[in-house]
């Protein structure tokens, strides 16, 4: 038996109960029957029925959520920003878009479960958020929670929220919002991230065939080695569909081999030394998360303004769907507001 | 024909459509949008004229006329996830006696456009455009024959070697509320091609069914330093090998608001 998922399953149908349980989850609440069940139920428990105390039961009290901004740690924050957020937007509703699981094997607190949860959020803006006032407006952006789950807790996550598209629809302008005060040194826990990825040593010039897209790990270390790392941009002609799709940061929609190539091309034209380490794949059926960091000068002006020379943190996460053995989809999704931050010398 | 809060039995709840300005997400967006369109319409019901596959042909009324929309469905199960609309927003304003400029610019006003990445024609260089389109992997064979000749017409500009495809007396519509046969197709097509000079067309997806054939494009161009990113839709009849009907729908209101945006 394993998780259903979601594919052509209703909201009616996923958050109706579930009967039988449907996977080994030992330590975890009677009602989920999967991790999916799980992911989404709770979800919907927290953010739209509102109970949000039921983190208590659901997060490990040492929690640590990495986000591009910062780590942040406990339970108790994690209560505390999921009240503001309510509190900014209290009709966000959370569409489930996709759940992308792996089993990370036993542990010595039982099973442990790794789920990349793609979210499209909407909400209206009647409360004062971390952006700004309230604007009265409604936004739609994309958020994806990357999550290892072991006996009902999440004991580690990592997020990562289209920020600039949410400022964008408050009316709000990113750089702005992203300016700091005085410009200081990255702050330890960026330098420690950045440093662990720029030392990792150059693969070698790659030549060979890639492997099928079915060997989800192979796949994605090859074509972001080929296109990110050694800047070889026609592999995209090979590993896309013609007919691709791809959203990214700032709501960004992209069609096609052209416009996917010119993203990566703009990506390095901004951090021309960019380093890119995957963190983490999990595959099921047609669907590839892959959790990445980056890391690189912000030396070039196609995408963030006049090159600023500082150095730049990226924590992202990438869902590709596949088709016929080639790319159909990507959704691509980091912090451009803690980037360009970044950028203006915050921490 | 459906009421929009039929929606919740057809579409799942995390449907999306795809229209040449907007992208809705959620089927909540999806009943919003239809209920607005059924209030501008004066409550008239939209008529489904046929289905091709995943490709419904759809006549709607306002008080004023008529129009044409083509609705691409992609379905998970039983239900569909994802929609892609193209109709001719020229017809539909006059249908509904909306003044074309005041509407594209309000359209303008709110139109965020992603800014434009890559090239137009991906990887060719200075080579010629191939007789034969680039189509995704699971593009109908059936309807190559009719994707390759629109891509000699649109992307190589081969004007008379592609028309062969279509009968000379041939019924055709195009955008702009735009009528006749190959002849003012082939002058349609060029009158595009002169307003978007760098345009190509890539092909998405087609749907077959007896005598007709369906192609689902987008047509990528740049005018006035703007990148045009619009949803074109071809519906074809073929009769002995040859192209006897053609209703081919391309919005000029969001070409225009692009443009302007």
């Amino acid at each position: 038996m394993t998780a259903l998922g979601i594919h052509g399953r209703d909201i009616g149908e996923l958050l109706a109960p579930q009967g039988e349980r449907r996977q080994a989850l030992p330590g975890f609440d009677s009602d989920y029957v999967d991790i999916v069940d799980y992911i989404i139920r709770c979800t919907h428990r927290i953010w739209e029925q509102k109970d949000v105390g039921l983190i208590a039961t659901h997060y490990a009290a040492d929690i640590v959520i990495h986000t591009m901004a910062g780590p942040i740690t406990g339970v108790a924050g994690v209560i505390a920003n999921t009240a503001r957020t309510l509190a900014a937007f209290p009709d966000r509703t959370l569409i489930g878009e996709a759940v992308i699981w792996s089993n990370e094997g036993r542990s010595a607190g039982g099973n442990a479960y790794y789920s990349s949860h793609r979210i499209t959020s909407r909400a209206t803006n009647t409360g004062p958020s971390e952006f700004g006032p309230a604007t009265g407006r409604s936004t739609v952006f994309t958020t994806i929670a990357d999550c290892v789950c072991r006996a009902n807790l999440i004991v580690e996550e990592w997020l990562v929220r289209d920020n600039s598209a949410l400022v964008r629809d408050l009316g709000f302008d990113p750089v702005t919002v992203a300016c700091v005060s005085v410009a200081s040194e990255p702050a330890a826990w960026r330098m420690a991230a950045m440093a662990a990825i720029s030392d990792l040593s150059p693969t070698p010039f790659p030549n060979g065939a890639l492997p099928p897209a079915h060997e989800a790990e192979a796949f994605a270390a090859a074509v972001l080695d080929r296109i990110i790392g050694h800047r070889r941009f026609g592999t995209v002609r090979a590993v896309y569909s013609s007919a691709a799709q791809w959203a990214g940061p700032g709501a960004r929609r992209l069609f096609g081999w052209g416009e996917i190539t010119g993203w990566y091309v703009a990506l390095i034209a901004t951090f021309g030394h960019l380093t890119l380490r995957i963190d983490h794949v999990a595959a099921i059926d047609d669907e590839i998360a892959v959790r990445w960091s980056a890391t690189g000068a912000h030396d070039g002006c196609a995408l963030y303004g006049a090159p600023t020379h500082r150095p730049v943190y990226l924590l992202g996460v990438t869902h590709w769907r596949i088709a016929a053995g080639v790319i159909v989809e990507e959704h691509v999704v980091f912090d451009e507001i803690a980037l360009l931050r970044q950028i203006a010398g915050g921490q | 024909m459906s009421v929009p809060g039929d929606l919740a039995a057809t579409h799942l709840h995390r449907a999306t459509r795809l229209t040449s300005l907007d992208w809705l997400q959620g089927r909540e967006a999806l009943i919003a949008a239809d209920l607005a369109d059924l209030v501008a319409r004066g409550g008239h019901a939209a008529e489904t004229m046929s289905a091709t596959g995943a490709m419904v042909t759809v006549q709607l009324r306002g008080a004023h006329g008529a129009w044409s929309r083509h609705v691409w469905s992609r379905r998970e199960g039983a239900r569909v996830i994802a929609e892609m609309v193209v109709e001719d927003g020229d017809a539909r304003l006059a249908a509904l006696g909306i003044d074309p400029i005041g509407e594209t610019a309000r359209l303008a006003a709110r139109h965020r456009p992603t800014e434009p990445f890559g090239e137009l024609h991906a990887g060719t260089g200075q080579l010629a455009a191939s007789p034969h389109a680039v189509l995704p992997p699971d593009f109908p064979e059936a309807a190559g024959p009719l994707a390759h000749a629109l891509h000699r017409l649109w992307n190589g500009g081969q004007y008379t070697d592609a028309m062969a495809l279509w009968h000379p007396a041939v019924r055709w519509s195009g955008a702009g509320n735009a009528v006749g046969d190959r002849t003012a197709l082939h002058d349609w097509i060029m009158r595009w091609r002169a307003r978007f000079a760098d345009a190509v067309i890539l092909f998405e997806t087609a749907a077959v069914g007896d005598d007709r054939i369906a192609v689902l494009w987008r047509l990528h161009g740049t005018t006035a330093g703007r990148r045009i990113r619009l949803l074109g839709s071809t519906l074809v009849t073929v009769t002995d090998g040859l192209i006897v009907a053609d209703e081919t729908l391309l919005d000029p209101v969001a070409a225009r608001v692009q443009g302007v945006g």
